[in-house]
């Protein structure tokens, strides 16, 4: 018997059934998770990235959200169809998910010890004694200096750099499986993000945890990542190993990503080739692929059908009618210049 | 967001990119573009209970405005005693001639009850005018200047909230004689108390808007500080004051009625204003039949509580309309 | 060309108030004698973390915000010492652009109220003159002239940033200082605007100061860079140089800590961890601000002298008493307590 992957995510559908009509946020979604992986999700405001992962942690609000297809098998069991008492199991103990903005991910009215130990009391049932003592031990671990003594501060006595390796504390606490990062680092200077992405990768070899990285900074993504989901419009566009993806990119959304990032390590300063248009809104999604509007290469099939996420090469997915084919390659097109 | 919003967005990106693509899926119809009151607006009117008080309210506004043409003809004038019926007349329960029957003077309580919206909502309405004009003003030096100048109205602002509310009413009012006892100086009364409650809204209103971007932005320009306060602050601050505002009138309400219950409230002189009722001062005549004909003081009763219920559900709704707007 | 704007000295030290009588109890020294200068024509990047100053200075520039010392020199005359009429002229010649998209727009105007206030409050031009100028600007900044009676809320975040371009261009300034003005976008919508940004600034001869925090974005943009920490301007050169040849251990540091969206690279690049937090204005540490954290620091020299900003190269200065070109002499420094 094959043995299950840790993750593994099929097909996923959410959507949010409001007043002013149907929000698909995620709408197909799939991909494989092993331990000790790092899978890099990446894409733009609202390309459905955070959104999916916490429709995986059951934290979306059913209704108005609501699964309209698609699997999500977490060792085997189904993350979507176990009894609440079950995720409540899972959620803080074996997948854990650390949010964006360490300001107001933590209470602010409780010490950092009392936050960090309750996972711990909550799952392992520890009393309070054990709970202050692996406090300590994971604020030692996490690199904040006199760990005995800041186990009684307050939030607010901690800068966001530091607030940030407290939320990775408690999210590593009782040694999670899998970690969610959702943008852990995009409210942080950038020489306080590089010591968190040093974190991670550090934690990661120690522990051997899986970890999910939700980001729209695809140099994050080229650090810390084995393999790479790119997401448009609630959509799974591309999927492979971060080689694969950076290197040999099979969906134009990807190959316009790619064209209009600056880099810093250039030595001559290349054009920046944007991609025209705006991002559509979930409401109203284009009919047929997602990207077509915005596609430079969009035939009319496009328009009517949309493209599945299916292999190209090996295990590169990528969900483009065309991607693949001998004559289908990105061209030197001319940039599409100023226009929105 | 609402479909407005989308379609516009569809529209703008239509008009707006190369060629080279397939069309983004087409406009329905030419945009109404809407201002953001015009948005809260539609928002206001998705929301059926706000409706339903809106409507109350206009009911009632309607019937006490043309009180004289109907009322009176069917019912009976609301004061006037008619000393040879009244014995007969008296504390009779509801019946087609009196929907909610008489009072102890042989007069047709719905007539009172309509006649007595007329004090009501003109004190309620009047009053809350008074504290928002006061309010206002103050509201915007306190916000705007800061230092010195806030801290003095400040204090003084807390000197007044300090006062229990009522105690001080009737202090003021007492001090006049009855017959000085008109809508005016009740109406002057109530308001001066409530203006310190919408000066500190509208302070802390100003204070947020003064930090936007969109202020520095006009100061960047070279607007001058009476440009910025007229076009950039004060537009965007007074949303708060409206939802407020509302439902003060509610307050309002209640305190004239309480007023009038002890006997404070508005004295019409019976010569010049002779249709003028008070539901309070209607409950506290109706306190001795309390048992007998609860009717004296439900039917009034009842009017205060729908009449203020909906201008809170008003004010609610308002909040709501403008809110969603608010933070985009 | 020659030099459109000259600042030297540059200080602001925001009071802390507390208590009932608004006691000063202290000072963030938000930015601490810094001396630049801004060619016609060119784009000079302003870089620094939080805490740096970089947008305190931006708005000085614009007298948004008064300096506590120092001069500017605009056009040869001083820009401090302007009041009334002249101030307003000085405003027509240097505008901003602002951050965040939707909170730098008055929801309650239409965008051609916005676009066209500066030109009403300077009166220029008739009224039927200032509504073909407002369809002009919003036709250069690449939007739709027939949406001039739209609100702000209709449009996206790059669109809205878009009209916040053509606000700044109304007057025809010569400078525009651009105060994180793609931070708020995303990586798609940024390309566009920078872009925009690019072709506006030839086709007007323009000069940018341009304010940022992502270096890639500035090195894309900028000829030359000005980089800053807490309070202080440490390192300016020529784009090139900067980050080929950082000279200062804290852009070292900095060029070093930005991850770049190419794997292989990734994984061969050295990064240098400075430790702990960056400190409080409120406090700035003695001496050089940035030795608490250098990796090359030597005590005591850099904890009681302040370096000078003195020229390490043709056009390239550093404040550092060991200011030299990168790879710096020393390991991985990790991320240590």
């Amino acid at each position: 018997m094959a043995e299950h992957k840790l993750l593994e995510v099929t097909d996923l559908r959410m959507h949010f059934f409001t007043r002013d009509g149907v929000v698909k946020a995620v709408d197909g979604v799939s991909y494989d998770l092993d331990r000790g992986e790092t899978l890099g999700v990446v894409g733009e405001s609202g390309s459905g990235k955070s959104v999916s992962a916490m429709t995986l942690m059951r934290l979306i609000p059913m209704p108005p959200g609501k699964i309209v297809g698609g699997e999500a098998m977490f060792r085997g069991n189904s993350l979507l169809t176990m009894s609440d008492r079950d995720m409540r199991d899972i959620r803080g103990n074996e997948i854990a998910m650390i949010f964006q903005d360490p300001m107001t991910s933590l209470n602010p009215v409780y010490r950092i010890g009392k936050q960090l130990g309750e996972p711990l009391r909550l799952h392992k049932g520890m009393n309070k004694k054990q709970a202050q003592e692996r406090a300590v031990e994971l604020l030692d671990l996490v690199g904040i200096p006199h760990a005995s003594s800041r186990v009684k501060d307050y939030p607010h006595q901690f800068s966001g750099g530091m607030r940030q390796r407290v939320m990775i504390a408690m999210a590593l606490a009782n040694d999670p499986d899998i970690l969610i990062a959702d943008e852990p680092t995009t409210a942080l200077d950038v020489t306080i993000q590089a010591q968190i992405i040093e974190l991670m990768e550090e934690l990661q070899q120690r522990t051997g945890a899986a970890i999910i990285m939700i980001t729209h900074d695809l140099g994050v993504v080229a650090d810390m990542a084995d393999r790479i989901l790119v997401m448009y419009a609630g959509r799974a566009v591309e999927y492979g190993t971060v080689d694969e993806v950076f290197y040999r990119p099979m969906h134009p959304y990807t190959w316009g990503l790619m064209d209009s990032l600056p880099r810093h390590d250039m030595t001559e300063k290349g054009e920046l080739c944007p991609i025209k248009g705006q991002p559509p809104s979930l409401i109203h999604v284009p009919a047929g692929c997602s990207f077509h509007p915005r596609c430079p290469y969009a035939k009319e099939r496009c328009r009517i059908e949309e493209p599945p996420l299916r292999a190209v090469e090996g295990s590169h997915l990528a969900a483009c009618h065309f991607a693949g084919d001998s004559d289908f390659s990105r061209d030197e097109l001319e940039c599409a210049g100023v226009s929105a | 967001m609402s479909d407005v919003t989308d379609d516009a967005k569809l529209l703008s990106d239509a008009e707006n990119s190369p060629t080279t693509a397939p069309e983004t899926p087409e406009p329905l119809k030419p945009q109404v573009t809407r201002t953001l009151w015009g948005d809260a607006w539609y928002r206001l009117r998705r929301n059926k209970l706000a409706l339903v008080a809106l409507t109350w309210l206009l009911i009632v506004i309607v019937a006490a405005v043309t009180a004289d043409l109907w009322v009176i003809p069917l019912y009976g004038p609301p004061n006037y005693i008619n000393t040879q019926t009244a014995a007969a007349d008296r504390l009779e329960p509801p019946s087609i001639h009196h929907p909610m029957g008489t009072d102890d003077l042989g007069r047709d309580v719905f007539s009172r009850v309509v006649y007595g919206a007329r004090i009501s909502l003109t004190v309620g309405v009047a009053a809350v005018l008074v504290s928002v004009v006061i309010g206002l003003l103050l509201g915007a030096l306190s916000g705007y200047y800061g230092k010195f100048v806030d801290t003095t109205i400040m204090r003084i602002a807390d000197i007044f909230l300090a006062f229990p509310y009522i105690l001080f009413a009737i202090l003021l009012l007492s001090v006049l004689p009855p017959s000085e006892r008109g809508m005016f100086p009740v109406i002057v009364t109530i308001g001066v108390l409530g203006w310190p409650s919408i000066a500190r809204v509208f302070r802390s209103s100003i204070l947020s808007v003064k930090e936007a971007d969109y202020v520095e932005a006009g100061r960047a320009v070279g607007a001058s500080d009476a440009r910025l306060m007229a076009r950039h602050i004060l537009p965007n601050a007074v949303a708060p004051i409206i939802v407020y505002a509302t439902m003060s009138i509610g307050g309002a309400i209640l305190t004239e009625a309480a007023l009038s219950f002890l006997g404070l409230g508005v004295q019409a002189d019976p010569v010049k204003a002779p249709n003028a009722v008070s539901w309070g001062r209607m409950i506290s005549d109706g306190q001795n039949y309390l048992m007998s004909n609860p009717g004296l003081i439900v039917w009034p009763g009842l009017a205060i509580l729908t009449t203020v219920l909906a201008f809170t559900l008003l004010g609610d709704g308002v909040r709501d309309a403008l809110d969603v707007k608010m933070k985009d | 060309m020659g030099e459109l704007i000259k600042v030297r000295g540059l200080t602001k030290h925001f009071p802390i108030h507390q208590g009932v009588f608004s006691r000063n109890s202290g000072k963030v020294y938000a930015v601490d004698g810094v001396d630049f200068e801004v060619n016609q024509g060119e784009t000079l990047g302003l870089v620094g973390e939080s805490g740096s100053g970089k947008s305190t200075t931006g708005r000085m520039l614009i007298r948004l915000i008064e300096p506590t010392a120092g001069t500017i020199v605009f056009d040869g005359k001083d820009a401090l010492s302007l009041k009334g009429r002249d101030l307003q002229a000085y405003r027509r010649q240097v505008q901003f652009i602002f951050q965040d998209p939707y909170a730098s727009l008055n929801p309650r105007m239409t965008i051609g109220e916005i676009v066209g206030e500066p030109l009403a409050i300077h009166k220029v031009g008739t009224r039927v003159e200032q509504t073909k100028r407002v369809k002009e600007l919003l036709d250069v900044v690449g939007l739709n002239p027939e949406h001039v009676n739209r609100y702000p809320h209709e449009f996206s975040g790059g669109q809205r940033q878009r009209i916040g371009i053509a606000r700044a261009l109304a007057l025809n300034p010569k400078l525009i200082v651009a105060d994180e003005p793609v931070s708020a976008l995303d990586v798609s919508i940024q390309a566009q605007v920078l872009n925009l940004l690019d072709e506006l600034q030839t086709q007007f001869d323009l000069t940018y100061l341009f304010i940022a925090h992502d270096l890639s974005v500035v090195q894309h943009i900028s000829d030359r860079v000005a980089v800053m920490y807490l309070g202080k301007l440490v390192e300016v050169a020529d784009w090139k140089q900067l980050y080929s040849e950082p000279n200062h251990p804290y852009t070292q540091s900095l060029l070093s800590a930005v991850p770049v969206p190419d794997p292989k690279v990734q994984r061969e690049r050295v990064r240098i961890l400075l430790p702990g937090d960056p400190p409080s204005p409120i406090d700035p540490p003695t001496g050089c601000r940035f030795h608490t954290r250098c990796p090359i620091v030597q005590l005591p020299l850099c904890a009681d002298s302040d370096p000078e900003l003195r020229e390490v190269a043709p056009g390239h200065r550093a404040a550092c008493h060991f200011a030299k070109p990168f790879p710096i002499d020393i390991d991985v420094v990790k991320a240590s307590v």
